[in-house]
């Protein structure tokens, strides 16, 4: 495949993904208001942009399906007949099956989605239901077999195609009818995306090839042979099936007119009334059935055109124009201002430029700081995007739940415009699905019944919801059901030995709740498909470990449950705090950080073997010593004369013993090299203003027992 | 593509990069290759290489091609394949 090609290829697979990805939440906002058919014509409009790129591209299997899809849409959208909710499932289902050809199509492999021929078809189905204008399409099929005949004998070939039809017929069982097929590419149709096999194989599929019949006239010796150049001058099959033309005309919708013909071979000798005709009436009436052909489909076209002008003026008041721009290159510009950022701090805190006293000079040095910083704000925000669309794809979710378990729950959304990072966007969508599948198998009672009695609505209620709280993302799904059973999910904990009996007698209820982040933990008594095996909160779990992100579950027995995902706003930058320990600059998240203390000395513990202890108010806090776990010093300072951060992580509360807080900073986070990487304790650094390199803590590796 | 000596054994599954690689290997080998075993127990993935078959075939005409030779060739998937002007 030519780089050019490749790269349209890559586009095409990019845009249909981005296509695909909507249908599913406009399916499901038509099913809340199908009175609004804008969004049915919305979802036509992506499905026919589909069809005519996948075919251009050679994804003629996904081009194929998406054409009858589309013609089921247009059924509804033109006919007005009400769409109910079994229609609905399929479409729901049809996208389904377009996700997974088109991922069948990227990855060159053969078969078709388990699906595939229920939804085609109901679809087919449907579509019978219409009326269909018979008298044309036989004008086309009978003239057809006389111009496909004629065509066949102009090219003079000795092509074996003088074939026997009554013996074609006669192989013909059970009702099925015999169409006779001919294949006439122009020179460049391998580079236009037509390739023969692909034909013969659709063909295939849609019945029982009898014969395939090619001419090779054209095929040069191999010295003269260009590669990609179309030397086949035609192919001429038969195929007996039960389908009706129709289908087989769907297969060359994106083919030019003079590179197919397709006849249906009848019993009797129909040859004789048709060569009874005059040749040049016949091709006349030829003409006018495939001028009427491309007048419907130009009008079809141009009704899309009309509706697309449509939509252009109804977006017109908000002028907004965008750009796609690949995140890579996003990210290289994040990393070049970074380093601007970098340099204009090792300017700022130059000695030489502090003592300046030109106060012009001064000010003009404020105003390029000032410039950095706003220039670092804007490209961050390019990496922004709105929460919203990995939201609304929580509704298709919610309605597959239902349907499954027989719940009635709704999906109530609120902050849907909270921005995040695009990179953590793109990876949040598995984990939340895990949270709400969650929330409405296990979280919400089994029937309305129990709700009723428990004083609830019969309609479960799960809300989903995005803010910020102290510069972080939270990502809250909170349910009105049962609530999570601590007792229950502490005996299991003991169970697998998590926990042992005498530390889970000291967890608070928040701490217990953690254990169902475990892999493998469930206390589901039944397992269903849903959720029970206790692997999706571990998905959960890993998200949040690679984006440095955290959970707190609160429930409460009877009233529901929440999770609270918190989340950095990017991953690009850390918030954090700078401390110093042995000499060294460390930076703690402030995303984990409780409060900071210098403790007293009545405070401080020491159980042998068993580590140091700080009591603060109620809670008795480990004492982590950073230059020990880091291998920096052996010193050991005097705990009451150093700092100490209260931290939080999975396994609970603890205290990083530092000797100096420095200040909160927001640093650009970069990578470490291999000789770092390995190192658990941290999870990458950052160059400070003067030049110095400080290492960001991983706090859940600081202290990994439970607290 | 699996090169036997002086037969070449291709599959009729090749993509259409594969067949521009047969094709770039047969052509300054033409003369060393005797027969081209066709293992068409699987669909056509390109009709690039039938017509290249062809061409091989019109180049050098005592080449043995497993599929084209036969007359008629019974295809589980295409029925009775008919060629003509080889």
């Amino acid at each position: 495949m030519s780089d050019k090609r490749e790269r349209l290829r890559a586009i095409f697979v990019e845009e249909a993904g981005e296509i695909i990805e909507d249908l599913d939440v406009k399916i499901i906002n038509f099913e809340e208001t199908p009175e609004d058919k804008d969004i049915l014509n919305d979802i036509f409009r992506g499905i026919h942009t589909l069809k005519g790129s996948a075919n251009s591209f050679g994804f003629t299997r996904l081009g194929e399906y998406v054409h009858h899809f589309e013609d089921v849409l247009d059924y509804y959208r033109t006919d007005g007949t009400e769409v109910s909710k079994d229609v609905i499932d399929l479409f729901l289902d049809s996208v389904d099956v377009v996700k997974e050809i088109l991922q069948l199509e990227i990855d060159e492999s053969d078969g078709f989605p388990e699906k595939y021929d229920e939804t085609l078809s109901l679809i087919r189905e449907i579509i019978s239901n219409k009326d269909t204008n018979s008298v044309e399409t036989k004008k086309i099929i009978d003239l057809g077999d006389e111009f496909s005949n004629e065509s066949f004998d102009s090219v003079d070939s000795n092509i074996v195609v003088e074939l026997d039809e009554p013996y074609m017929l006669a192989q013909c069982q059970n009702g099925e009818k015999l169409y006779k097929i001919e294949l006439l590419f122009e020179d460049d149709s391998f580079t236009r995306g037509l390739d023969h096999a692909n034909f013969l194989n659709i063909l295939g599929q849609n019945g029982r090839i009898l014969s395939t019949s090619l001419n090779f006239v054209n095929v040069p010796l191999l010295d003269s042979f260009e590669f990609r150049k179309n030397y086949i001058r035609n192919i001429l099959i038969y195929i007996a099936s039960s389908e009706q033309i129709e289908v087989f005309q769907d297969i060359f919708e994106f083919t030019e007119e003079q590179e197919w013909t397709l006849v249906e071979v009848e019993q009797g000798d129909k040859k004789e009334e048709t060569v009874a005709l005059e040749v040049e009436t016949l091709k006349e009436v030829k003409e006018e059935a495939i001028v009427e052909k491309r007048e419907k489909k130009e009008k079809k076209e141009e009704t899309i055109k009309e509706e697309q002008k449509e939509e252009v003026k109804k977006t017109q008041p908000v002028k907004r124009s965008f750009v796609k721009i690949d995140t890579e290159k996003l990210d290289d510009l994040f990393d070049s201002v970074g380093e601007l950022v970098i340099s204009q701090n090792f300017l700022m805190e130059n000695e030489a430029v502090r003592q300046l006293e030109d106060v012009d000079l001064k000010r003009n040095l404020e105003t390029l700081y000032k410039i950095t910083r706003l220039i670092q704000t804007r490209v961050m925000g390019l990496r922004m995007v709105p929460i919203r669309d990995t939201f609304e794809k929580m509704k298709r979710v919610v309605r597959d739940v239902n349907k499954k378990t027989g719940k009635d729950a709704d999906l109530i959304l609120s902050g849907e415009d909270t921005e995040i990072d695009k990179t953590m966007i793109d990876k949040l969508a598995d984990p939340l699905i895990h949270v709400i599948r969650n929330a409405l198998d296990h979280g919400l009672e089994a029937d309305k019944d129990q709700r009723i009695n428990a004083g609830k609505s019969a309609t479960g209620k799960v809300h989903l919801k995005a803010y910020h709280q102290g510069g972080n993302i939270v990502i809250e799904v909170r349910d009105d059901g049962r609530g999570i059973d601590p007792k229950k999910i502490l005996t299991k904990a003991i169970e697998r030995e998590l926990v042992t009996e005498a530390e889970g007698a000291n967890l608070t209820d928040k701490q217990i709740f953690q254990f169902i982040m475990h892999a493998g933990f469930s206390t589901a008594e039944k397992v269903t498909d849903l959720s029970g095996r206790g692997v999706g909160l571990d998905v959960v779990k890993s998200f949040l470990e690679t984006m440095r992100g955290k959970v707190e579950i609160n429930s409460k027995m009877g009233a529901g449950s929440s999770f609270k995902i918190m989340l950095p706003l990017t991953l690009a930058i850390i918030d954090g705090m700078l401390v110093r320990t042995s000499g060294e600059i460390m930076i703690i998240p402030t995303l984990s950080i409780v409060e900071s203390f210098r403790p007293l000395k009545n405070s401080i513990h020491t159980a042998k073997g068993e580590g140091e202890y700080v009591k603060l108010r109620d809670e008795l806090l480990p004492i982590v010593r950073l230059n020990h776990i880091l291998d920096i010093s052996d010193e050991s300072v005097e705990i009451s004369e150093a700092t100490l951060v209260s931290v939080e992580n999975k396994n609970g509360k603890f205290a990083i013993l530092v000797d100096e807080l420095i200040g909160r900073q927001q640093v650009v986070v970069k990578s470490l090299g291999k000789a770092l990487a390995g190192i658990k304790e941290v999870t990458g650094g950052a160059v400070l203003g003067n030049g110095d390199i400080a290492l960001i803590l991983n706090v859940d590796e600081l202290h990994t027992d439970m607290v | 593509m699996i090169v036997d000596g002086e037969n070449l054994i291709v599959s009729c599954d090749e993509a259409q990069d594969e067949i521009e690689e047969l094709y770039d290997f047969i052509k300054p080998r033409l003369e060393y290759i005797e027969s081209i075993t066709v293992e068409s127990d699987v669909k056509l993935a390109s009709s690039l290489l039938l017509q290249l078959l062809v061409s091989i075939k019109k180049s050098k005409p005592s080449i043995y091609i497993t599929i084209l030779d036969g007359g008629v060739h019974e295809s589980n998937f295409y029925g009775t394949m008919y060629w003509s002007n080889l």
